[in-house]
C-alpha cells in the first residue's frame, strides 16, 4: 500500500505507535464497542452491524437506526472507519440490481483502539477473576 | 435503493426531515433502507415487533436529532472562512452546500468567489431598491387619487421584494447559512424590524397600539440581542461575512430611505425612484467585494458602500430642507450614524474578535 493509497485513519493510526497512545481514546461506550467489533474481521453494511450489535450483546444493546447511524458518522469523523467504495461480495447480485449499499471497515486507527479496549477489559476481567478467586478461597 | 412503503417506513421517512440538510444528504437514504430492511424482519415476528421496533426508533429519535444538531451547530460555528484560499471548484461548494460535519471542508474556501454564488449574495439591495423604486413609479404622486388597482400593484411591488428576500433568507437559514445567505439573512433581520417599526407606527395611528413602555424596551432588548446574535456568528466566521451581514442591514436602511423620502409630509415619490440606481450600485460593489479576493479591494468596496449610504442619507436630507423650511431638521448625524455603525460593526467586531477566535482554535 503506498501513502497515496492510504487512508486518513491508516495515516493516523500509523502515527499511533504504542498501546498506551491507542488506550487515550479508551474507555470506549458498549455501542462503540460493539460496533468497533463487529467490523473486527470484515466489512459490513448498516443493517448487518445492527443485527450483529445485537446478536453479540444476546439482545442487550438493540440499536435504533438513529443511534447507529449517529455513531457511524462520529465514527467516519474520527477516521476510525471507513466507507468502503467496493461492493461486498454477498451483494453482487444486489449490486447488479441497482441496490448498493454503503459497507462500513475499521481503519488502522479504528483497529488500534478496538485491541486497546480488549486488552483494557481483559486486563480488569483478569483483575476481577483473581480477586473473586482469592475471596472464594 | 427500494424501500418499503408502509407506514412505519413513510412516517419514519417523515422523521428523518427534521435532521441537518448535510447529514440527511450524507445518510437519509442509507437509513431509510436500513429501517425498512428492520421493518420486513420485525413484520415477519409479528404486530408486536413491529411496534416495539417503532417506539425504540420513536425514542431515541430526539437524542439522536439533538446530538446531530448540536455537533453541526458546532461546526458552523467553527469554521472560519480563509479568503486567501483559492475557490475551491468542487461540486459542493460550487452548489452552495457546506457541510460544517464534514472534516474535509474544514478549511474549504471562500465560496463566493464563485460567480454564480457571489451575484446570489449581491442580490437583496438590488432587489428591495426595486421594490421600492418601482413601487412608488406606479403609485405616483398623486396616489390618494389613482385606481385601487394601480394601489396595489404598486404595493405588492414592494411587499414582493420584501417577501423574496424574507423566502432566500429562511432558505440560507434552512441551508445551514452558506456564505452567500449572510447577506440575506442580515438584509431580512434589518427588514423585519423596519416591518415592527411600520406595524407599531401603523397601530399607534388607529389607536390599537397597547404596548407598555416596558414591553417597548423588552422588544428593543431582544431586537438589539438579536442583532448582536448574528453579528458574533457571522464575525466567528471571519470578516467577510460579518462584513455581508453589515451590508445587508445597513443597506436595507439606506434604501428604506428612498420610501421616506416618498411619503408624507415629503411626497417625493419621483425621488424614491432613485432607490432602483442605488440598489444597483450597492449590489455591484457587493459583487467586487465578493469576488476580489485582496482584502485592499474588500476595504476599498466597504468605503464605497458607506459613501453610497451618506449619500442616501443626503437625498432625504435635501428633500426635507427643500420642502420643508422651517420645520425640525431632518436628523441626518443620528442616520448617518446608525446607518455607518451598522456597516462597521460586523467587520470590525470579527477582528476584536480575531484572538479569542484564535484561542478557541488551538485549543
Amino acid at each position: 500500500m503506498s501513502y497515496v493509497d492510504m487512508s486518513y485513519g491508516d495515516l493516523l493510526g500509523g502515527l499511533i505507535t504504542t498501546d498506551m497512545e491507542a488506550g487515550n481514546y479508551t474507555p470506549l461506550t458498549e455501542a462503540t464497542f460493539l460496533i468497533l467489533l463487529s467490523l473486527a474481521h470484515k466489512p459490513k453494511h448498516g443493517y448487518a452491524i445492527m443485527k450483529d450489535v445485537r446478536a453479540m450483546s444476546k439482545d442487550r444493546v438493540v440499536l435504533s437506526t438513529g443511534t447507529l447511524y449517529g455513531a457511524i458518522r462520529r465514527l467516519l469523523e474520527q477516521a476510525w472507519i471507513e466507507r468502503l467504495d467496493t461492493t461486498l461480495e454477498e451483494e453482487k447480485s444486489e449490486a447488479s440490481q441497482g441496490r448498493q449499499r454503503k459497507a462500513y471497515v475499521l481503519t488502522r486507527l479504528g483497529s488500534q483502539i478496538l485491541e486497546a479496549e480488549i486488552k483494557r477489559i481483559s486486563g480488569l476481567a483478569e483483575v476481577a477473576r483473581l480477586r473473586t478467586a482469592g475471596s472464594r478461597a | 435503493m427500494k424501500t418499503t412503503s408502509c407506514w412505519p417506513v413513510i412516517l419514519y421517512a417523515r422523521m428523518l426531515r427534521f435532521y441537518p440538510p448535510s447529514f440527511r444528504a450524507e445518510y437519509e437514504e442509507e437509513m431509510l433502507f436500513v429501517f425498512s430492511q428492520a421493518v420486513a424482519e420485525s413484520a415477519r415476528r409479528g404486530k408486536a415487533a413491529l411496534a416495539g421496533l417503532f417506539l425504540r426508533e420513536a425514542l431515541s429519535w430526539p437524542r439522536e436529532l439533538l446530538v446531530v444538531y448540536r455537533d453541526w451547530l458546532a461546526g458552523l460555528v467553527n469554521n472560519e472562512i480563509s479568503p486567501r484560499v483559492e475557490p475551491a471548484w468542487n461540486s459542493k461548494l460550487e452548489s452552495g452546500k457546506r457541510d460544517p460535519m464534514d472534516p474535509k471542508n474544514k478549511n474549504a474556501g471562500w465560496s463566493v468567489h464563485n460567480r454564480r454564488q457571489a451575484l446570489l449574495a449581491a442580490l437583496p439591495p438590488l432587489l428591495f431598491g426595486l421594490g421600492i423604486g418601482i413601487s412608488w413609479l406606479v403609485i405616483g404622486r398623486q396616489w390618494q387619487s389613482i385606481s385601487r388597482l394601480q394601489l396595489y400593484a404598486g404595493i405588492g411591488a414592494g411587499f414582493l421584494a420584501a417577501a423574496v428576500i424574507a423566502v432566500g433568507a429562511l432558505f440560507a437559514l434552512l441551508k445551514g447559512l452558506p456564505d452567500w445567505g449572510y447577506m440575506w439573512v442580515g438584509s431580512a433581520l434589518l427588514g423585519f424590524v423596519l416591518l415592527l417599526q411600520t406595524a407599531a407606527e401603523e397601530l399607534a395611528e388607529s389607536g390599537l397600539y397597547h404596548l407598555s413602555a416596558g414591553g417597548e424596551t423588552a422588544v428593543e432588548i431582544l431586537i438589539l440581542l438579536l442583532f448582536l446574535a448574528f453579528l458574533s456568528i457571522s464575525a466567528w466566521r471571519g470578516w467577510q461575512c460579518a462584513g455581508m451581514a453589515s451590508i445587508g442591514m445597513s443597506s436595507i436602511l439606506a434604501v428604506s430611505l428612498y420610501h421616506v423620502v416618498a411619503v408624507p409630509p415629503l411626497n417625493r415619490p419621483d425621488m424614491a425612484a432613485l432607490a432602483i440606481p442605488y440598489g444597483a450600485l450597492v449590489a455591484g460593489l457587493v459583487y467586487l467585494f465578493l469576488r476580489r479576493s485582496s482584502t485592499l479591494w474588500q476595504a476599498a468596496a466597504l468605503l464605497f458602500i458607506g459613501l453610497v449610504n451618506l449619500a442616501a442619507v443626503m437625498t432625504v436630507d435635501t428633500a426635507w430642507q427643500a420642502l420643508l423650511d422651517t420645520g425640525k431638521p431632518f436628523p441626518i448625524l443620528p442616520f448617518a450614524g446608525i446607518i455607518s455603525g451598522l456597516l462597521l460593526a460586523g467587520p470590525l467586531l470579527s477582528l476584536a474578535g480575531r484572538p479569542v477566535r484564535r484561542r478557541f482554535r488551538r485549543e
